[in-house]
């Protein structure tokens, strides 16, 4: 027998995904190595993509704001926000200042929860799980007020289209304000462990270092553009809801590597305790929806973006007069700042991915809007909409 | 870090737009500037101003006050985007297609440049029969525009001439290959799909 030696020209590729240890959510990457290091990446997504444009446009404009608060189980006020502004302007309705202010509490509240969540996922991928521990256990601090206040712990369901659906309590109020307190201290010390802890910054100082140029021709965005320098807030550059009332600070740092934006995304939840306090003591008074909402729109296009804990959100809605849009449009953070992903990772060790990966926070059902359900009863398989409905009603008549 | 008030980042916008403005200048005729009403110029403000906050003017027709619209012919597309870019006028956000459905005959392409709170949208229309749903790759002057063509290409067929990677992103490998979900004939759930082998 002879040992076939392969030529030097083969790849030899190892593939990660759908389903792997590293992250919680699927997608398929392909890294092709030399010894340790990666001389190529390439990624397949879709592996959550329900076809949610194509199932709006089949819903009617109040349905829609329920679908597309499902696109993201993190950041989903985010996503009814951005689609509730957009109509709002396609069906001239003014929403008073009062929602406009408590749809800005709800989506710095969120902000918080998904950098707290980040921040422990990323310290597990870094293998420091005292830490994503920790930080999770913290976490639940923000989870309990978004319920208190909504009675979700993740599709809050805050927003109606012309307003939103409740208000802040003085009880409230305290829950938020001690809950911030708590938090403030805890990040403190998080900002001090992510920037001295010398185990971790073996992992995230001086890796994956992406330049301010790179950052602007890859298109980058969000805090993981912050972290090259690239001055781009759309709480900034272009306030919506409440942010001309309640302006931000923009959190820049010029490292670019993974270090850097740990410490964007830390300091960022300061601006967000700052505002949040802010706005609880200057809440405007007024009403809470506009006085009517009209069923159907005239025919009109708008682009609506926001701010997303993970970046800038885009939609663009289109409507041909009817009670149901011509055409949704969403483009999410995650799909931007992916080729970073892929083109960080050649040069770079095998063992460095799970982290560059994390680094931009990804996250996959933004990026790919695909349901799949699982039920208890261990039945596996595809739903229709009709029976998922059903289904709920059901269980809900039953649970009564 | 000075704190941006509203009156200088709506200041930027409108310089932004005038800048674009300027950019597109050899194309002036084909763009589409919102209309603002009456009312708004009665009032003398701006028209250029943020449409969320709460003295948000009121627009007749489409459009947005900080956004600027032009039509082109796919031809003159890489032309737009290099003058653009060269110019280093804003960051492409996404690249839209609309199915404007079979009576149209038309698919139309929206590519979204944004620059502060200013949003320049480029359209073009292509056919929507194979030899004429076709476009330019813009991949040689924005690579990041590599997803979003992947995206147009697999979700409303259209060909995109010279893209670096043309492969599938979103759609699963047993799609069936001439199926396009976003276009308007498509029903949601008629699709079976097929052997992957066999596409």
């Amino acid at each position: 027998m002879t040992a076939v030696i392969s030529p030097k020209k083969e790849k030899f590729i190892i593939p990660i995904g759908p389903q792997h240890p590293a992250l919680k959510e699927p997608g398929h990457f392909e890294f092709a190595v030399d010894g340790e290091i990666v001389t190529e990446a390439t990624v397949r997504l879709g592996y959550v993509h329900r076809g949610i444009e194509k199932g709006a446009e089949a819903r009617n404009w109040t349905q829609n704001l329920y679908l597309v608060e499902r696109i993201c189980g993190i950041c989903s006020h985010i996503h009814a926000l951005t689609y509730a502004l957009g109509v709002e302007v396609l069906a001239e309705v003014e929403v008073p200042p009062r929602a406009q202010a408590i749809r800005v509490l709800v989506a710095e509240l969120e902000r918080i929860h998904s950098h707290l969540l980040w921040f422990g996922v990323a310290a597990h991928e870094a293998g420091f799980d005292t830490l994503f521990m920790y930080s999770w256990r913290d976490r639940e601090t923000i989870m309990d007020i978004l319920e208190a206040l909504t009675g979700n712990r993740v599709n809050y369901s805050a927003n109606v289209l012309g307003g939103v659906k409740f208000d802040i309590s003085d009880e409230q109020r305290k829950v938020i304000l001690d809950g911030l307190d708590f938090l403030e201290k805890r990040t403190h010390h998080y900002l001090d462990v992510a920037t001295s802890d010398g185990m971790f910054l073996q992992r995230t100082r001086g890796i994956g270092i992406t330049r301010l140029q790179d950052a602007q021709r890859l298109g980058i965005v969000g805090p993981t553009a912050r972290a090259s320098g690239v001055m781009r807030d759309v709480r900034v550059d272009a306030p919506y809801a409440a942010y001309d009332m309640f302006p931000i600070n923009i959190v820049v740092e010029t490292a670019g590597d993974l270090e850097a934006r740990f410490v964007v995304r830390l300091k960022e939840l300061f601006e967000s305790f700052r505002l949040v306090r802010e706005i609880l003591d200057n809440l405007p008074p007024g009403d809470l929806q506009a006085k009517r909402f009209p069923r159907r729109i005239k025919p009109g296009e708008v682009i609506s973006r926001v701010e997303a804990p993970r970046g800038e959100v885009f939609y663009y809605i289109r409507s041909n007069g009817s009670d149901m849009p011509e055409r949704v449009k969403v483009r999410t953070p995650t799909l931007c700042n992916m080729a970073s992903v892929l083109s960080l990772a050649v040069g770079h060790h095998l063992a460095d991915m799970p982290m560059l990966l994390v680094g931009i926070d990804p996250c996959f059902s933004c990026n790919d809007r695909g349901v799949s359900i699982c039920s208890s009863q261990g039945e596996h398989g595809r739903w229709t909409w009709e029976r998922l409905r059903q289904f709920g009603i059901d269980y809900y008549a039953n649970k009564v | 870090m000075p704190q941006q008030s509203k009156s200088t980042a709506q200041a930027q916008a409108e310089t932004a737009l005038l800048a674009a403005e300027a950019l597109l200048q050899p194309w002036a005729s084909h763009i589409n500037k919102p209309q603002p009403d009456d009312k708004t110029l009665a009032r003398g403000e701006n028209p250029l101003v943020f449409p969320y906050s709460r003295r948000r003017i009121k627009l007749t027709g489409h459009g947005r006050p900080d956004v600027l619209d032009i039509s082109l012919q796919p031809a003159e597309l890489l032309e737009v985007v290099q003058t653009l870019m060269d110019a280093n006028w804003g960051y492409l956000i996404t690249i839209t297609g609309v199915d404007l459905g079979p009576e149209a005959g038309e698919i139309e392409v929206l590519y979204h440049l944004a620059q502060g709170a200013a949003v320049v949208t480029l359209s073009v229309k292509v056919g929507r029969e194979t030899e004429t749903a076709v476009i330019p790759s813009i991949c040689s002057i924005i690579p990041s525009a590599s997803f979003f063509e992947r995206e147009l290409s697999e979700m409303l067929g259209i060909t995109v001439q010279n893209t670096p990677n043309s492969d599938r992103l979103f759609l699963p490998d047993d799609w069936p290959a001439d199926v396009y979900p976003l276009r308007k004939e498509f029903v949601a759930g008629s699709a079976t799909a097929v052997d992957a082998q066999n596409t």
